[in-house]
Order: structure tokens, then sequence, then C-alpha cells
């Protein structure tokens, strides 16, 4: 038996199948989503929830601005996921979703997700946010213990949130006891 | 054989295409907004989860066994979940001895791949390779088996030559409250193991563990039982301790004995000229490690470890007693926005005591070596979020080859959110090992007609260097959907300096009774060669109570002993040039599970005996009435009596044991 052959075959097969698969995946894909990690249209749909069981002080909301806002800093994958929520509703306002490319054009929203590649520039944008009511959001590693607000952690493939109750009253924000239940409670560290 | 290769290769190209097209077919994802709180954090988000993206993002061909894919094999060893893995080869040969590669060159000890468990190396500088006997924990504990195919010298050093393993336990913040195991079946005798973990304060979590298994024998090819039962009793603890929110500090330790049985064939030289010796071992060790890692702003961070071990063998043909103590850091640092850099030291001292039995002798008896390397690595956004090189080495000094380095370069092409191309060029080496400098084994005797008897005698060289590699990777990933990838990975090395071992010149001894002649075989590196093949695994999730599992691996093995070299070239069959492995991991009403696992090996013929063609089948039916009580059936080996995966050691022909049909019942409760 002839052995390069077959090992040829295998290859030309595996070509064969992998070049008719990415030729395949365009055309259907422009015409779909982009697929999208399930845990990003997961953290994206919390972040909706949020907008339900907190409470932001009336200041909070323009009353001529029937809006409600999710504001996400830099992030491909949690800005493509909010497009599910985008022009829902909650407390009876309709959710915008503000993309920031730079920090520097960052604005008031309801709730701001800062995702883990701006893990360096963390403490800069807490200390921007001081003294506003932003609820802020974040899947960086000890988060909600480092001055951040509610912090999503995966344990065994699920996704539960740490919540700093401290940091939330400081900027005037009530969390409803529902979410406080199903969350881990932590102390603020350093 | 070819044919069936052939037609399984093209199911799996037909199901995977299906499956490709229907996945695309069902992108649009379910609707996610309605789910409330509870149900949200009930999904599992079982594809890209943070650690998965490493995978995901590396310019390697690497794979990973979950603890849970560890408990739904029903496997318990880690020789055994090795089994899993897409393109390594696990041949068990003894009840507590495999023989486990990866790209080829397998051998009793496969002396090409690095393994690690939690960061500390478990290669034997003895004889280059693992004793996977004593390589174990509580299975439970295992966080996952991270396995990488290919060179990754540059980072884990010397002798990550064909592959890296890396068993990486869970940390002791989600092991806590009781757990207890206990089962049995005909092949695993009886096996208990407990957990408890607990918490002092807010940051300091801890577990100690405790383990005792009891492993039947093997059979010969007759099915007559051999004698190499074993028992093993282990116990351990882990703390992780986070005094702030930039640092954590893990401190751990295992303690183990047990004892085995083994029938060792001895040269003599009077007729029969090779006796079978029943053996009774024992081994006994231990080890413990700390970790400390600070993250700084900026994801700077730097990372101290520090570990001890200390291993004792006592065989029948040689008593070993080792300590190695081990010094580590590294710190990583971005610069600017595009380079991320990691660079390391490490400094290892081990010590050695051997006793010998005539038939094998190390001279010295005694042993310091040290080990002395940096490395450092740089991972370039050429493209930002599309185009990431990786260029680093590693730079050693040893006791044996002195000066080495091993650098490598990878290319990482992002093209979208779902599909990877990456391309490697490294450079690794396999640096002598205890046994091929300093040995004298007697490995066989024969009547010569009409002059005395000859004893080969195989014998280490001072001259024996380093194995070197150079390797040419080529990978793709494909996610098309949340449901399906599938993982390609092609390879091309060139081998240099692979041992071989030369006759030397004979030697009378008249003197002695019988008066026999010694035909010395040196040790020394005169062959080339190289490898080449695909490692294909894929992954489908059709509904979210199924997941289906298909790898298919291919290894063409040339060698060129050269023209001074007598050797021959047996290592180009002594790695099977085709596994296929299918995995299927179904949740049933009534809290059941059914998993069933197929594992193809190709046929050994270059062994003695040759090692046929084999077909595992593996099932498991799990129940699971409440989230602390589980209970499960498993079937191991379920085709056949017994059937053998490999022979002989250090090339010598040996009885060879087989692989019996295997049932086991567990229990476990968590509390």
């Amino acid at each position: 038996m002839n052995r390069r052959p077959i090992f040829i075959r295998i290859l030309l097969l595996c070509l064969l199948l992998v070049a008719s698969g990415v030729d395949g995946v365009r055309p259907l894909s422009s015409a779909h989503a982009q697929p999208l990690p399930l845990e990003y249209q997961v953290k994206a749909v919390f972040l909706y929830q949020f907008l339900k069981f907190v409470e932001w002080p009336p200041q909070a909301f323009h009353a001529t601005n029937q809006t409600i806002c999710i504001g996400v800093v830099d992030d491909g994958s949690m800005s493509s996921a909010l497009q599910s929520v985008e022009g829902k509703e909650a407390k009876g306002r309709r959710v915008v979703v503000k993309r920031f490319k730079k920090l520097e054009d960052l604005e008031f929203c309801h709730i701001l997700f800062i995702s883990s590649g701006l893990e360096g520039r963390m403490t800069e944008i807490l200390d921007r946010l001081r003294g506003t009511s932003t609820l802020t959001v974040s899947d960086i590693d000890g988060f909600a213990r480092r001055g951040g607000m509610i912090n999503f952690i995966t344990v065994e493939n699920k996704i539960q949130f740490e919540i700093n109750v401290d940091a939330a009253e400081r900027a005037k924000l009530q969390i409803s006891s529902h979410l406080l239940r199903l969350a881990r409670i932590v102390p603020e560290g350093r | 054989m070819t044919r069936v290769i052939w037609i399984l290769v093209l199911t799996w190209g037909l199901i995977v295409g299906l499956a490709y097209t229907s996945a695309l077919a069902q992108q649009p994802p379910p609707d996610l907004t309605d789910l409330s709180l509870e149900q949200l954090m009930s999904v599992e988000i079982t594809s890209v989860s943070k650690r998965e993206e490493q995978l995901w993002e590396s310019a390697a061909a690497v794979s990973v066994i979950t603890g849970e894919d560890i408990r739904r094999a029903g496997v318990k060893s880690i020789p055994e979940a090795l089994r899993l893995v897409p393109g390594i080869q696990v041949a068990q040969f003894g009840s507590n001895r495999w023989a486990i590669s990866a790209r080829g060159f397998n051998a009793t000890f496969s002396n090409k791949l690095l393994v690690l468990i939690d960061g500390r190396t478990v290669y034997t500088p003895l004889f280059a390779g693992v004793f996977w006997d004593v390589q174990d924990t509580l299975l439970e504990d295992i966080d996952r088996i991270e396995v990488i195919r290919g060179p990754g010298g540059t980072l884990w050093g010397a002798n990550a030559v064909n592959g890296v393993i890396n068993v990486i336990t869970k940390q002791a913040k989600t092991t806590q409250g009781g757990y207890l195991e206990v089962g049995g079946g005909n092949e695993e005798r009886g096996f208990v193991g407990t957990r408890y973990g607990g918490r002092i304060g807010d940051n300091l979590f801890y577990r100690g563990y405790f383990k005792y298994a009891n492993h039947d024998n093997l059979v010969t090819a007759t099915g007559r039982e051999a004698a190499d039962d074993w028992r093993t009793y282990r116990g351990g603890f882990r703390l992780d301790w986070e005094p702030s929110t930039r640092d954590t500090v893990t401190v751990q330790g295992d303690l183990y004995k047990g004892d085995f049985g083994q029938t060792l064939p001895i040269p003599s030289l009077s007729p029969p000229f090779m006796v079978s010796s029943d053996s009774r071992d024992d081994f006994a060790g231990g080890n413990f490690l700390t970790r400390w890692k600070h993250k700084m702003a900026d994801r700077r961070e730097t990372t101290l470890q520090f570990y001890y071990d200390r291993t004792h063998r006592d065989e029948l043909l040689f008593q070993e007693m080792r300590d190695t103590v081990d010094l580590e850091f590294q710190y990583r640092f971005p610069i600017g926005t595009r380079h991320d850099l990691i660079w390391g030291v490490d400094t290892r001292v081990t010590i050695d005591s051997i006793d010998n039995n005539g038939s094998l002798v190390f001279t010295p008896t005694h042993r310091t070596d040290h080990l002395v390397s940096g490395f450092i690595q740089d991972q370039i956004a050429l493209i930002p979020d599309r185009l990431t090189l990786t260029l680093g080495s590693k730079f050693e000094h040893n006791s044996y080859s002195g000066f080495e380095a091993q650098p490598n370069a990878r290319l990482l092409y992002s093209p979208n959110d779902w599909n990877r191309v990456w391309a490697a060029i490294s450079r690794a080496v396999r640096t002598p090992a205890r046994f091929e400098r300093d040995v004298r084994v007697n490995a066989a005797a024969f009547p010569v007609p009409g002059g005395p008897t000859t004893l080969i005698q195989m014998k280490g060289n001072s001259d024996f260097t380093s194995e070197e590699l150079l390797a040419f990777e080529l990978g793709y990933r494909v996610q098309p959907s949340e449901w399906l990838s599938v993982d390609l990975a092609g390879f091309y090395t060139i081998y240099d300096n692979l041992r071989t071992s030369e006759p030397g010149i004979p030697i009378p001894v008249m003197g002695a009774s019988p008066p026999h002649i010694v035909q010395p075989f040196l040790l020394d590196n005169r062959m080339s060669g190289n490898t080449y093949g695909v490692e294909i695994a894929s992954t489908w999730h059709p509904v979210s109570f199924w997941r289906l599992h298909l790898n298919y691996s291919y290894l063409k093995i040339d060698l060129h002993p050269d023209a001074t070299s007598v050797e021959g070239t047996q290592d180009q069959r002594r790695s099977p040039r085709h596994q296929v492995q299918a995995r299927s991991l179904l949740d049933l009403p009534w809290h059941l599970q059914f998993d069933a696992a197929a594992f193809f090996v190709d046929r050994l013929p270059k062994l003695e005996p040759t090692v046929p063609a084999y077909l595992r089948l593996d099932l498991r039916l799990g129940w699971r009435p409440t989230k602390a009580f589980d209970l499960s059936l498993v079937g191991q080996n379920l085709l056949d009596n017994h059937h053998p995966e490999w022979a002989g050691i250090f090339g010598v022909p040996v009885k060879p044991t087989e692989v019996q049909r295997s049932v086991l019942v567990q229990a476990s409760w968590r509390f």
C-alpha cells in the first residue's frame, strides 16, 4: 500500500472542507448577525435586567427625554451583544446604547460596562465617574472589591455576580433586595 | 485497515460538513431578553469563556480536558484521562505503567513530552520521562488539563519538545465543603477519596484531601494474571490566600506512598539466558509548592514560585532517592498598546542517590545537577485585533549539555470573530538524561555456538548530547456558531541528533564464571529524521443536552540513521499512524447521563511482539438525583476480554501485559 497518497488525500479533504466552509460562511453570515460568544449575549441581557432592579436618583433622568442609557467603552463583543436590548423598554423608558470609542468621549449613562481589556485604566475610569450616579459593571477580576459596583464572575461556566453595596450607595443608587439576594456581597478592598 | 480509516474520515467529513451548514442555518440565537435573572444565572456559557478564549487565541495546537470531561469519561487516573486528548497516544502496558507521547517517539519513557502539575515539573531527569504511577491527585480537584502538542520550549524549557501537559487543580475557593467518593470494580478493586474545604476570614480558603486506591493486575496474552497489582495512598492540601485585591498566595503540598508488583526480564549467563523475576516494589514521596502572584496597574504582573519535591523508588533493579528544588520568577508588562512582554528566570537543583542492582548500574551513584534558565517573549499586535506576532526564546544552561537556546516565532491571524489561522516555527531540544550519560545495563545474553556466551550491555556515553528539532506548524480554528467548533493543526518537524545505540569493542571477561564476552552498545546521537501529520478536533453541540467530540490524528515518521550507525528505525512504527476518538455526552431526563467514548488506535508493527490495531469502547451511565449525590456505572474496554497496547521495555522484549475489560461503580456525596 502506498502511504503518501492517503496522507495527501486526507489533507486535501481537510482543505476542501475548510475552504468550502469558509466560503460558505461569508454570504450566509452577512445575512445573519455575526456569531457572538454566548457569554456576551448573556451579559448584555444582565445589563438590561439591572436597569429594572436598580433605582437611580430622580436627577439621573431628564424629564423630557424618555430614555434610559447603557454605555460601553470600546468593546466589540459587548457592543454588538447590546443590540439585542437596544430599543427595548425598562422603567417605562426606551433603552439606548451609547458606544464610546475613547475614554475622553465618556458621557453620563445609567449603566457603564467596562470591558476587561480596560483593566489598566480602571482606576482612571472610576475616578472620572465619581460623584455621578452611574452603575459601574465589569468582568475585570476583583472589580467590585477594587471600587466598582457589579462584577461578573464565571463559576462553573455560569455567570454570577458580585456587588459592592458601599460603592453603589456612594453613587446614591438603590439596589433591589431581589438582586442582592442573587449576588455575592463583597466588601471593598484597598 | 486503510479503507476503514478512509471511511471513518469521510464520515467525519460528512458529519462536520452537515453540522457546519446546519449550524449556519440556525444562526440567529434564541432571544435571551425574556429570561429572568435566575434563568440568566443558570445559562451555561460553554463556548468561549475566559480561559477557553486563551485557547482560541493561542498560536499553537492546544487542547483542554476539563474536570467535567474527566468525570464523564469515568476514568480514574491522569494517564487514562489523557486518552481524551486529540493526538496524544496513551498505551498502558502494566497495571501502573503507561507509555504516553504526542507526535511520535512513544516509549516506556517518552522523553519528548514535558509534564507539569500546578507548575511543578514531574519529568524525571533519571530516565527522561514520567513515572506516571506517582502523578496523581483527587481527580475531582482537577480543574483542567491543558495539552500543547508541538514544541513549548520557549516558555517551558528543555524537554518540552513534542508536547507539554499541564495538570491544573482547582482553587480552594471553588472546592468548599465536604466531598466523599467510594467505588470499586473488577479492575479498580476499591477506591475511596475524600476532601474538605473551608475558609478562614474573608480571604483565606483551604482544602485537604486523602485518597486510597487498590488496582487489579493486568493479564498476559494467554489470559493469566500478571503480578502487577498496586496500591496507593495519598493526601494533600491547598491554601489560597488573597491578602489584597492585587495579591494571591498559593501554598500546596502532597504526600504519597504505594507498592506495586512487576515482572522483569533479567539476562543470565547460563541457560535459559533470560529469567523472569517477580518483584514487589514501592515508591513514596512528597512535594511542597508556594506561589505569589502580584498584579499591578496596566496589566503588569509578577509571579514568584518555589517548589520542593522528593521522590523515592525502590525497585528490583534500582533504588532512587531524589530531591529537587526550584525557584522561578516571571514578570509580565505591556509596552504601549502594541507589545505584551513576559520574561522570567528559573533555577533548579536536583540531587539524587541511586543504589544499584548488578544488572543496572549508574556511575556515579550520587549526582547534583543544576539548571539555570531565562526566557523572554514579546507578543506584538502587528495589526490590533487582527494580526499578532509572538517572538521569544529560552536560554538555559544545564549540567549535561551546557548552553541551549530555544527560540520560536508564532503568528496569529484573526480575520473575524469565528476564524483563527496560526503558524509557528520553533526550535527545541531534549537534553540528556542521567541514564544516557551514566548507565550500564545488561540487556540480553545469548549463547554463541562453540564460543563463550555474549552479554549485551547498554552503556551511557559522556559525549551523549541533546536531541534537537525544528518544527513548522500551521493551524486553523473555526467556530461558525455556538454549537460547532473545528480545530486543525498540521506539522512538519525535522529532528537531529536522535538517540541511537552503537556497538563498542567487545570485552572478553575470561576470569569470571562462566567466562563470557561483553558486547557494549553505547548510546549515541547518530540519527536524524522528520515527522509530519495532522490533528483534527471537532466539537458539535447540536442541542443543549447533547455534545459530540470527534478527533482524528495522522502521523508519519521517517528516520535516517547516519551511515556509521547500526540503529534500526523501529521508532517509525512505535507510534500509531492513525488515531480516531469519538465521544458522545448526553443528558437524559430523570437526571440521567449517558456517555460513550470510542477510541481507534492503529497497529504498532515495530514493537516486539507486534501490537495490532484496537478499538476501545467505554460507556458510562450516571445518575444525579440531587446536586449532592452522584452515582455512576462505568464500563471500559467493552469490546474484548483483553488486548495489548504496548510491548517492550528499553527495547528489551518482555512478556507484555494486556488491558482487560473493566466495570466499576462509583458513588459520591457533597456535603
